[in-house]
């Protein structure tokens, strides 16, 4: 069978799959030691308990919860990113939406780890399923995040399917596990009229149901802490607040991720700065909605405290706290302007400004659940202190390996560009960006790769 | 030749010296420590060896925090009756209950010198006290109220050991449980009540023993006590739901007992319904309002994954929808607004 020849867009979008560098296996060595460590220390938290983490009686929420948040809300991010750009049907979407997609699927296969490693025993996580009470959050919990993981995987795969279709047909026969696996995948696409109808009402429907679904996950999610009486948790702005700051967070690292890819796999031309300065009026957006909120919650506890709420803010206004609560709320303000300057509203600018988010929001996921629960429940009773030990710090580390590792996995198996949407996307940014395709080609290290396979397959 | 009246008055008077240097001598002792040899010295400069004493109830070995009881009898000497003693002992403590002994702490002496026998108590000091020394000082006298060489004094050193300690020996613990009302019921006190003894049986008094409920997450601290004299300890639980539940009762052993722990289980049942009352249903969450909410939930939640399961049979038959004949080049988009 012939093959039509791959326009050099495409081979260059293909090439990573094909082609594997040093660099490569220098990121996986470093990412899989430091998966091995994380696992070292799971090892040891399994043996001997949660007596060699900082939680205690007091804090039994620490940095595994603090992580959970947040990988819930950048996965939030890619989701609302690719499903709403694909319902308005946003002309510069499709370079964007794959990443999007794979940082929602690997943000919440690693995030359904941490209430796991917060247990201590993981095996009575079964509890929550044998003896599930509706009235719980933690099962709210559980029922919103499951589904919006299945949506997630499903939403991710029926965009894929097309390129799947395509992977199989250009790769070389020697590479047989990954062709075998796309051949089961591909459900025999070959781009039909009907097919491609088929899989665009199929992909509006996951877009339409998805929205909701993450919006309630996150919601939900904010609820397991407002809906406690705990000082600094119980505020009816948390659901909004929550997700708020999960699309503020996902979206910057869909903007990380695409600076990434865009410089890695050399797709200059294809990931546009036209499309860092899209992400970031859209950060920007989240951006100030989130600093408004943050406004209302905090001026509301300041103002006229409770003694609860007056312990709660003297924990986070003095030290060691103080940096990192003024850091991810009034620090933002900053990031804010990166994002709304003309000067800084390039690539560098844009990509800066999503990481100084992340870590913003990070460090402010650990500021609502710590500090919180350091404040004594019974009059009289001593501040409680929570210290993260190197087991946690461990298991951290290897999380966010893991995240990254699944990235690097999918980059292997599948084109991080949706080629059969960009198909579409490259007449449009010609069109659109003339000085682009003035520029030529941009260089295509491993393009000829993928050239070579197509010229044996004509063969 | 001097009449009788005179002789019984100087005799009488000579008494009187004795009595007082044998005080002097004393009050010295208690000052600065004993000096038995120096009040002897007023009798006779040298230790005679005519003055057999013969020391009754000191232990080769002592045991610690035991009283001896020491008979102390002298022999020898000048004829007569009279005599007295002064004893020092490093470690333990003398008293006693023979009205011609003074007893002070680590000093003994004699209250009368009419007689050549006395009894002390000597209490030996407690575990880890090491070797102990007594030397116990005699006097004989002829009675003639004189300080002179005819009184003969003599002395002897003791020591004892402490005894090396027995090896601890096996204790046992007896668990028994009773409910206020008989039978173990939720929501009513359940007396646990632990009895320990030794491997003779005998009770151990005075001894910690701690509580634990043992549950599936863990041992849980219920409280520490002390055994009374029948070697019985107790504590109140109060449970709130019907369970076997497993209790568990250990003593952390002594120098003479080994530590020992049991485990058993007290079946509490739930008549009144006491958890149901603790941990009502919310309110408004009645039956029908309770099958509401479960049916809401299972609606939205089954109407997303329905429509997810559209959407992925939709993609399950994209396969039926491939024409072979179709350009496989069609990898374009065609979709909306193209």
């Amino acid at each position: 069978m012939s093959a039509t020849p791959l326009d050099p867009r495409t081979k260059r979008i293909l090439s990573p799959i094909v082609r594997t560098g040093w660099g490569f296996y220098a990121v996986l060595a470093l990412l899989g030691y430091l998966l091995v460590m994380g696992n070292v220390a799971w090892s040891q938290q399994l043996s001997e308990g949660l007596v060699v983490t900082g939680l205690t009686d007091r804090v039994s929420w620490g940095l595994y919860i603090s992580a959970f948040i947040y990988f819930i809300g950048i996965s939030y991010g890619g989701t609302c990113v690719s499903a709403i750009l694909r319902l308005t049907n946003t002309a510069w979407r499709h370079p964007i939406t794959r990443v999007a997609e794979a940082s929602t699927v690997a943000a919440l296969l690693v995030a359904v780890m941490m209430p796991l490693f917060d247990l201590g025993r993981p095996e009575q996580f079964v509890h929550l399923i044998l003896h599930a009470r509706l009235e719980s959050p933690l099962v709210w919990d559980i029922l919103s995040i499951g589904t919006y993981l299945a949506a997630s995987l499903l939403f991710f795969y029926i965009a894929l399917i097309p390129d799947l279709a395509l992977l199989d047909k250009v790769l070389p026969p020697r590479i047989r596990v990954r062709r075998w696996f796309y051949r089961l995948l591909k459900m025999r696409w070959v781009g039909t009229p009907a097919q491609v109808k088929r899989i665009e009402r199929a992909l509006l429907v996951v877009s339409v149901i998805i929205i909701p679904v993450a919006v309630s996950a996150h919601t939900v999610l904010s609820w397991m802490f407002g809906l406690s009486t705990r000082t600094g948790w119980h505020s009816s702005i948390f659901g909004p607040y929550f997700v708020a700051g999960a699309l503020f967070s996902g979206i910057g690292v869909v903007v990380v991720a695409m600076a990434v890819v865009r410089k890695v796999y050399r797709l200059q031309d294809i990931i546009t700065p036209q499309h860092f300065r899209h992400m970031a009026t859209i950060l920007l957006v989240f951006g100030l909605l989130y600093l408004y909120m943050t406004l209302s919650e905090y001026l509301t506890m300041a103002f006229q405290p409770t003694a609860d709420e007056k312990v709660l803010f003297d924990l986070l206004t003095s030290m060691p706290v103080a940096p990192y609560f003024w850091f991810s709320t009034v620090g933002l303000i900053v990031v804010v302007a990166m994002l709304a300057m003309p000067q800084t509203r390039n690539v560098v600018g844009v990509t800066t400004a999503a990481v100084l988010v992340n870590v913003a929001l990070w460090i402010k996921r650990f500021i609502i659940v710590v500090p919180s629960m350091e404040v004594p429940l019974i009059e009289g009773d001593a501040i409680a202190v929570y210290s993260p030990t190197w087991v946690e710090w461990a298991i951290m580390a290897g999380s966010f390996a893991a995240f990254i590792l699944v990235f690097l996995v999918l980059s292997k198996l599948v084109p991080l560009v949706s080629v059969w949407e960009t198909s579409h996307e490259s007449r449009t940014t010609a069109d659109l960006h003339p000085e682009a395709s003035r520029r030529g080609p941009v260089p295509t290290v491993g393009a000829s790769a993928v050239t070579l396979v197509a010229a044996q397959e004509e063969r | 030749m001097l009449a009788a009246r005179p002789r019984r008055i100087l005799g009488l008077l000579g008494a009187l010296a004795i009595l007082s240097l044998l005080l002097a001598a004393q009050a010295q002792a208690n000052r600065d420590g004993y000096k038995a040899a120096e009040a002897c010295d007023c009798h006779s400069e040298e230790p005679s060896p005519s003055v057999q004493i013969n020391v009754d109830g000191w232990p080769t070995e002592f045991a610690p925090d035991t009283t001896y009881k020491l008979n102390v009898s002298a022999s020898g000497g000048p004829e007569g009756t009279h005599g007295g003693f002064a004893t020092e002992v490093t470690k333990g403590s003398f008293s006693s209950t023979d009205p011609v002994v003074k007893a002070n702490d680590r000093n003994a002496t004699h209250a009368k010198s009419s007689q050549r026998a006395w009894t002390i108590d000597w209490r030996a000091p407690p575990e880890d006290s090491g070797e102990t020394r007594l030397v116990l000082y005699v006097n004989l006298a002829n009675g003639d109220d004189e300080e002179d060489e005819e009184d003969l004094w003599n002395f002897v050193a003791l020591r004892a050991p402490e005894k090396a300690p027995e090896p601890p020996k096996p204790s046992t613990i007896d668990l028994s449980f009773a409910g206020a009302s008989g039978s173990s019921v939720a929501g009513e006190n359940l007396t646990i009540t632990a009895t320990l003894r030794n491997f003779t049986g005998a009770p151990i008094a005075k001894a910690p023993v701690a509580f634990f409920q043992n549950t599936s997450y863990g041992s849980m601290p219920i409280g520490r006590t002390w055994t009374n004299a029948d070697g019985t300890a107790s504590v109140n639980v109060k449970p709130l739901a019907a369970c076997e539940c497993r209790f568990y009762v250990h003593y952390d052993g002594s120098s003479k007992n080994l530590s020992s722990s049991v485990l058993a289980a007290a079946s509490v049942t739930d008549p009144n319904g006491v958890f149901g009352e603790l941990y009502p249903t919310p309110p408004g969450h009645t039956f029908s309002s309770y099958s509401l909410v479960t049916s809401s939930i299972v609606a939205v939640v089954g109407g997303v994954w329905a429509t997810l399961g559209y959407a992925a049979l939709s993609a399950v038959r994209l396969r039926a929808l491939a024409v072979r004949n179709v350009a496989s080049a069609s990898f374009t988009h065609k979709g909306r607004g193209n």
